[in-house]
């Protein structure tokens, strides 16, 4: 010990010191400035009365913006806050973070009446920034309408609303302007919230087809003079628009503005692609899989420096598990599949994080991102916080009082004080307020780590600080390189942030435009730099009733040098520039540099118009059998699995035949080749069968004649476990393509099929199956068992059930392959919340392998195995489709099984691993239905929040449940070797969502096989969110096992089986889809 | 050993003379019916506070009544028969063997005791019940008394959780969800929650008196038929005319709110949400039991034995209706007004989260009303005070059959019921409730 001890106290000194240095160097990244400092003591007051709170109001609690420009052209970005009940207040920028305040004297102080949003705008084309205010709040008082400011030039304003047009009043939110018919003017958008209050008429269908005065406006610049042309553009206005955030940007790349309009409530967002007519056609349908519920701030920016803008769009579903059990709320499947058919889109509770994937097609990442739950959110900014050239996100947080906690919903909002409301007592509102929790939150702050990974950064940042943030704006306050952050707050100073960043180089660029839109507001930004582009759009208006400054601010990491600078003007003209040094602010004049035409890339039409027809015809119809109805606490479904697609010439005629395998309620079919075209063959002998859900098929000679029969295997949860329904089906091939079912099963008991394999495992020359089960039909987390069918080699099966395969698991699949090379074919099963296992054949008996061929500890939701030497060298490699990682699937997650109530019945529970112990993912009301004892220990939900697994159900749940964890999430090869196996995880798109077929095949005739992948698993619970941010992917293997970036296959829906298929030499695929017809790409 | 006991019990004797000669007001407490009243209005305030649906709110108040009766039973055995061989599967509850048992002090903890087990909000009877023995301390409860009383109280509370375990409840908890039904005619989740359809498994509980669930099934509803002159089209219309008729001030809008009896009504402002609480339809007629009971000034037993029979009607009144609703499946007014007629149409009344047919309010009103009438007499006239907590005023009736009358059409007025569900509701109930008062004796 004394010998050691000195070195380790140089050690220890050692290390203090790089803490303490590495505190300095990050700690700080933003700091704080006291208003003291700075002079900005703006501070949003606000205090609720009987007669105006969020009861009264619904918006009480949005509270306020904040606009960057420089009023006073001095080079200077100046601040101008908006207040509900203070006062607004402009703060000139005086250098060195000094500011001073001068609304009153400016005039733009708007005083008694609720601002919300701000922009400055130059409207009468002078150089000078305008300011446009938005109002809302209760009715009445002087000036309650918009209030447009012209800067006299003097730091003081003039109010010019009427002359304009744009004196109008109304719920006001927020307003942009930008030139949406490239007619050279600035027109405008004005969100208004609906007057009208959100009710029970929320799945009324076709409501925003219908014009309010009151809704949302698109205003069209004639000569000066705003007029309304909603009806014409393609605008909705309608009382059911709940909007709380205007994005614009250039979405489908083609130069025109687009805009996103975020939705609160009900209704579905919109995705207003302009359609270059002077109108806009409204897509959010055809673009997104996924859109937030309650939305609010969003912006757009270019996440991944590809030159598409992507979308975030915050919601109110808070961070931690805890808070979610105790904040959020959710609707039921039924009602949301209700919303759905009403026309109202596929919203669900989260943040989204929409990755623009070209093609008319976002892909919803929030969850890989990991930013899909920040709180109750607010504005959502892009910005290059460190300047390493990739824009990380900001998101202000926090609402004054929690409006959706549910201990307050459940208990306080409707107990006495609720029974004084009926009575109408004075006061009762306020007093209800008085008890609704409040707690301040601190912002968010995510630095992009390139390929849409982000790290929170909140407190190495400096943003540790809670408050009810709303409106924000980034600006270089101090001209020194780095953006600073503006934040406005209720009932607490405003935060101004200095950026302190020092590391890396930046360029500013100010854009002067042409005549009516003197700050060239529509433009587009790319700077080049060696191996990188970075793009930025010139919309000052962004995230939450707030507006940045038009200082256009790119980071460029390390290296200094610019290789050009290319801008779009709103034109569509382009110029560019060269030889442009880093680390200084330039000004590029439209008029005094050389502009070309732009050329605009072909309109990228949607992959889905390119289906091909196919001389056959299937539609799967999966039946409407609802899981969560049995299995209460189950996240997501298990019943639709179909359809399987498998072929193989059964009439020699060397093309193949299909059979496509039909839901329950659904009679499978048969395709069989005649020439080039294809019949379909009898389907008397299935009809038989339709009441069986046929998921897994296999064509093979069981009766040894030399021609091959059909082993049709059946799973599903709509069935009694003891249904013959269940029961897999043998179909002898009599020739002539005419099948007969072989009528006694070899099955002991019915099962759920989920896996099968043939080969001639015995090696006494007649084909042998391995059957696994797919779950237990009754509970969902019990395994399953596994089977082989011993043929005699007349066809006849006998039922073997070894003990090795006694609790097999839950298969999704199997293969056989000789693992251990002594001639004998040895077992792969893969399965849910298990790691792939390898059977081991010893002379026609399984034993389970002891080494783990590098499989073991992959413990994952494993959906498809293919198998395949890829990279041709001499070793079967396999490739295996996972859930992925941009679900609410994580890793350490558990699940328990035990029959919880000792009702006689099993239960799941599914549990998250936090701070060293399992939490269950469950909502407090979805666990007690199901458990009722519970609401005994638990009447509260912030005791249930907090509860673990031991809490809940006692220290002895470890050993009394059976327990499954997950290990791994990510699709992946398995590359094959001499001694197992060694995993590659496949690309971040693939992960996007779950794979649950694959094709191996050379689809290039490049000679390597390639893969073909797809998924999606829409049936989920909302509060957990489907998986459907796949269209499929085709991975190209350029050669040696490398691979290209995965290619869309632009087909929506669920995919469950791919299959190849060659007609007069294209090489197409066929993608069997549940619930849809089949679909079939041609692939070049 | 025989001598230390004797002298043991010689000093308890004595210490209880003399206490018995400073206090004794303990035991005029205990004869008072009001005590019993209190208990069973502290169980109806933590139902409603726990939010209990209407159907599992009669199951809460009838086991803690059937262990008081039974206590009463047990100490009054010439006035009361045995429910044991009466209700299904129940027997007859241990004896009273220990002279310091105090009947009545027995059946109120008895009733605490079960009822606690059965709701949630558990520390709120705890309280109730602690503050009570305190204050009846005070009044010279003796320990001795209070021990013997709480631990043959204890007893049969066990004994009738034992008997409630076995009513299948626990079972139907795992039991599959309403699946919705495609079709204008069948039942779908309401405005404005769209909360999934309650208890749809409640006729596999185990009913007291009745034979079996689908014992008096009422006649068919109308089929649903959206043709003009069909019968169904015709009674929809009438709640849909009605509710355009009614506005804030008829007295039909009166009838419609004092007999809601909604265990949640939920109330939206933006996020803002907050959601009222009332008793449910059960509770209200536990509260007419109450009012019954004090004006005909019954005592304890006696209370006792009518808050029993009229839980019992409850409870077999609503697996009846039950079974009925999610077997026929029919929709509500306001899917099908809002679909076909008139979409922005809302009921005066929250649409409660389960089928129409037949009106819940009207079986079980009746099937109540026939319960106390059978004890009270058909000339009964009293003023109905249930409700003037939750601020609806009093309403008075001449008898009890009058006040179920308008309970079953308050649904009408509603909007909530077609009128056949209403009348054959009534029906239903009133040959439950006749059912039952033929078949099950308690007072001699």
């Amino acid at each position: 010990m004394p010998k050691t001890s000195h070195i380790a106290k140089v050690v220890l000194l050692g290390l203090f010191t790089l803490f303490i240095l590495s505190c300095k160097d990050t700690s700080s990244r933003f700091e704080l400035m006291k208003p003291s400092t700075t002079g900005v003591a703006f501070n949003n007051e606000l205090s609720y009365t009987e007669a105006f709170n969020p009861y009264t109001y619904r918006n009480f609690y949005n509270g306020a913006g904040v606009a960057l420009g420089d009023i006073n052209n001095d080079g200077l970005i100046d601040i101008y806050f908006t207040g509900n009940l203070v006062n607004n207040a402009l703060y000139l920028n005086r250098g060195d973070f000094k500011f001073e305040e001068i609304a009153e004297t400016a005039g733009v102080a708007c005083k008694n009446i609720w601002s919300s949003g701000a922009t400055f705008v130059d409207i009468n084309q002078d150089g000078w920034l305008d300011l446009y205010v938005c109002k809302s709040g209760m009715p009445g008082g002087e000036n309650r309408h918009n209030e447009l400011f012209i800067n006299q030039k003097d730091n003081t304003f003039k109010e010019a609303s009427a002359e304009y047009g744009l004196n109008i009043t109304g719920l006001s939110v927020q307003a942009a302007f930008f030139d949406y018919d490239l007619d050279g003017d600035l027109d405008c958008y004005l969100l208004n919230n609906s007057m009208r209050s959100v009710g029970a008429y929320d799945l009324i269908e076709d409501q925003r087809n219908i014009p309010d005065t009151e809704g949302n406006r698109l205003l069209e610049n004639r000569d000066g003079y705003f007029v309304n042309v909603s009806e014409e553009a393609g605008i909705y206005s309608s009382k059911i628009g709940f909007g709380l955030g205007i994005t614009l940007s250039d979405f489908n790349n083609d130069l025109w503005p687009d805009l996103f309009i975020s939705n609160d409530f009900f209704e579905k967002d919109y995705l207003y692609i302009n359609n270059q007519k002077g109108g806009f056609d409204e897509m959010g349908d055809i673009y997104f899989n996924a859109t937030s519920m309650g939305s609010m701030g969003a912006d757009a920016a270019d996440i991944d420096n590809d030159l598409n803008t992507d979308l975030m769009v915050t919601e109110m579903l808070p961070e931690t598990l805890s808070r979610k059990k105790l904040k959020a709320s959710y609707e039921s499947w039924d009602k949301h599949q209700l919303a759905k058919s009403k026309g109202y889109g596929n919203q669900f509770p989260r943040n989204v994080l929409q990755r623009n994937m070209g093609a008319e097609t976002f892909a919803e990442i929030s969850r890989i991102a990991g930013v899909e739950g920040s709180e109750w959110s607010w504005a959502a900014l892009f910005f290059d916080m460190d300047n390493d050239g990739l824009k990380d996100l900001y998101i202000s947080n926090g609402i004054h009082k929690d409006l959706l906690d549910r201990d307050y919903l459940t208990f306080m909002a409707n107990d006495e004080k609720v029974r004084q409301l009926i009575e109408e007592d004075n006061d009762v509102l306020s007093k209800l307020i008085d008890v609704m929790p409040s707690a301040a939150v601190p912002n968010g702050a995510y630095k992009n780590k390139g390929s849409f990974y982000f790290e929170n950064v909140r407190d190495l940042w400096g943003f540790e600080t809670p408050s009810f943030s709303n409106g924000s704006a980034y600006g270089d306050l101090d001209n020194d390189g780095d953006l600073d952050l503006v934040v406005n707050n209720i009932n607490a100073p405003a935060f101004v942030y200095k950026n302190n960043s020092t590391e890396n180089n930046y360029v500013h660029i100010s854009l002067k435009g042409f005549e009516k839109n003197t700050f060239a507001v529509g433009s587009k930004v790319i700077v080049h730099q060696e191996g990188q582009k970075s793009m930025l759009e010139q919309f000052p208006s962004r995230g939450f009733q707030s507006a940045i400054s038009n200082r256009l601010h790119f980071g460029l990491g390390k290296n200094s040098r610019i290789d050009s600078i290319e801008i779009f003007w709103p034109d569509q003209k382009r110029s560019v520039l060269k030889e442009v040094t880093a680390n200084q602010h330039i000004h590029v004049d439209y008029k005094a540099v050389k502009k070309t035409i732009a050329l605009i890339s072909p309109k990228k039409q949607n992959y889905h118009s390119l289906d091909t027809k196919g001389p056959f015809a299937f539609t799967h119809k999966e039946n409407s059998f609802i899981d969560f109805n049995q299995e209460r606490l189950l996240p997501q479904m298990f019943s639709n699995e179909g359809p399987v697609i498998i072929k193989a010439d059964l009439n020699g005629d060397q093309q193949p035949d299909f059979f496509f395998g039909g839901a329950k309620d659904q009679v499978s079919e048969l395709w069989v080749s005649a020439g080039e075209k294809y019949q379909l063959s009898s389907t008397i002998e299935f009809e038989k069968d339709a009441m069986s859900e046929d998921t897994k098929a296999l064509f093979i000679d069981i009766d040894n004649d030399g021609d091959l029969d059909l082993y049709v295997g059946s799973s599903g949860k709509a069935y009694s476990k003891f249904s013959f329904n269940l029961h897999d089906r043998i179909y002898i091939n009599h020739g002539n393509g005419r099948f007969a079912k072989q009528n006694s099963s070899p099955f002991s008991r019915p099962f759920a099929t989920g896996a099968l394999t043939a080969a001639d495992f015995d090696n006494d020359g007649d084909l042998d199956i391995f059957v696994g089960e797919r779950y237990q039909v009754e509970t969902y987390g019990k395994d399953g068992q596994g089977f082989i069918l011993r043929n005699d080699g007349a066809g006849n099966f006998t039922e073997e059930a070894p003990e090795v395969f006694s609790q097999i698991g839950m298969l999704k699949d199997a293969k056989h392959l000789d693992v251990n090379k002594d001639g004998f074919e040895d077992l792969i099963v893969i399965g849910e919340w298990m790691a792939p296992k390898v059977f081991l054949n010893t002379q026609g008996t399984f034993v389970e392998a002891n080494e783990s061929f590098g499989l073991s500890n992959d413990q994952g939701l494993w959906a498809t195995l293919e198998m395949a030497d890829l990279n041709q060298d001499g070793y079967q490699d396999l490739v295996l489709g996972n859930i992925g990682e941009n679900s609410f699937y994580k890793k350490g997650m558990k699940m328990f099984v035990k029959d919880f109530d000792g009702n006689g019945t099993e239960e799941q529970i599914m549990t998250y691993h936090e701070n060293g112990s399992d939490f269950p993912i469950l909502d407090r009301d979805e666990l007690f239905k199901q458990l009722p004892f519970l609401k005994k220990k638990y009447l509260y939900y912030k005791d249930y929040a907090s509860a673990n697994m031991i809490d809940l159900f006692g220290a002895d749940v470890y050993q009394t449940a059976v327990i499954k964890e997950l290990r791994e999430l990510s699709s992946s090869i398995y590359w094959g070797s001499n001694n197992g196996f060694t995993k590659n995880t496949l690309a971040p798109e693939i992960q996007y969502s779950n794979v649950s077929s694959i094709l191996l095949e050379d689809t290039d005739n490049n000679g390597t096989i390639d893969i073909v992948l797809g998924g999606n698993q829409s049936k989920v619970k909302p509060q957990f969110g489907p998986l459907e941010s796949s269209n499929g992917w085709i991975l190209k293997q350029q050669k040696n096992g490398i691979f290209g970036k995965p290619i869309s296959l632009g087909v929506k829906g669920e995919i469950r089986s791919i299959i190849s298929f060659k007609n007069t030499d294209q090489y197409s695929i066929i993608l069997g889809i549940n619930n849809d017809s089949i679909k079939i790409k041609n692939i070049q | 050993m025989k001598l230390i006991k004797s002298l043991l019990l010689c000093s308890a004797m004595f210490i209880s003379l003399l206490s018995c000669k400073e206090n004794n007001t303990y035991k005029e407490r205990l004869k008072d019916p009001q005590l019993f009243h209190n208990s069973m209005q502290q169980l109806s305030d933590v139902i409603v506070y726990d939010i209990f649906s209407p159907p599992v709110a009669s199951r809460v108040y009838m086991y803690p009544t059937i262990a008081a009766y039974a206590i009463m039973q047990k100490q009054y055995p010439n006035k009361y028969e045995d429910m044991a061989g009466q209700l299904k599967d129940f027997k007859t509850i241990p004896e009273i063997n220990d002279p310091d048992i105090h009947a009545e002090l027995a059946a109120i903890h008895a009733f605490l005791k079960v009822g606690a087990a059965l709701i949630f909000s558990e520390n709120k009877i705890m309280a109730y019940r602690d503050e009570l023995y305190a204050s009846l301390e005070q009044d010279g409860l003796p320990s001795s008394v209070k021990e013997a009383s709480l631990a043959y109280g204890d007893l049969v509370a066990a004994h009738i959780l034992a008997w409630a375990d076995t009513d299948f409840y626990k079972q139907t908890r795992t039991y599959p969800k309403y699946t919705i039904q495609e079709g204008t005619a069948f039942w779908k989740p309401t405005p404005p929650d769209y909360m999934e359809g309650i208890e749809p498994h409640w006729n596999k509980i185990r009913t007291l008196v009745l034979a079996k669930a689908d014992q008096f099934e009422p006649a068919p509803p109308y089929p649903v038929d959206m043709s003009k002159d069909s019968p169904f089209y015709q009674e929809l219309m009438e709640v849909y005319e009605l509710g355009e008729k009614i506005d804030g001030s008829t007295e039909a809008t009166e009838i419609a709110s004092f007999w809601d009896c909604n265990p949640y009504v939920s109330h939206h402002r933006g996020h803002a949400m907050f959601a009222t609480k009332k008793i449910t339809p059960g509770g209200h007629w536990i509260g007419i039991t109450k009012i019954a009971a004090k004006q005909a000034q019954s005592n304890m037993d006696e209370s006792i034995n009518a808050y029993a029979r009229v839980s019992i009607a409850l409870f077999d009144g609503f697996i009846s209706c039950w079974n009925t609703k999610w077997n026929t499946l029919i929709v509500r007014p306001e899917t099908i007004i809002n679909e076909f007629i008139d979409e922005t149409w809302l009921p005066l009344l929250q649409t409660p989260p389960f089928p129409e047919y037949t009106s819940g309010h009207s079986v079980i009103s009746r099937a109540s009303a026939v319960a106390l009438t059978d004890i009270y007499g058909d000339n009964f006239s009293f003023a109905d005070t249930t409700e003037e907590v939750y601020g609806l005023g009093v309403r008075s009736y001449s008898s009890f059959i009058e006040a179920s009358e308008e309970a079953a059409v308050s649904r009408l007025y509603g909007g909530i019921h077609y009128r056949r569900a209403i009348e054959e509701g009534v029906k239903q109930g009133d040959a439950v409730g006749k059912f039952i008062v033929e078949k099950l004796k308690t007072l001699k």
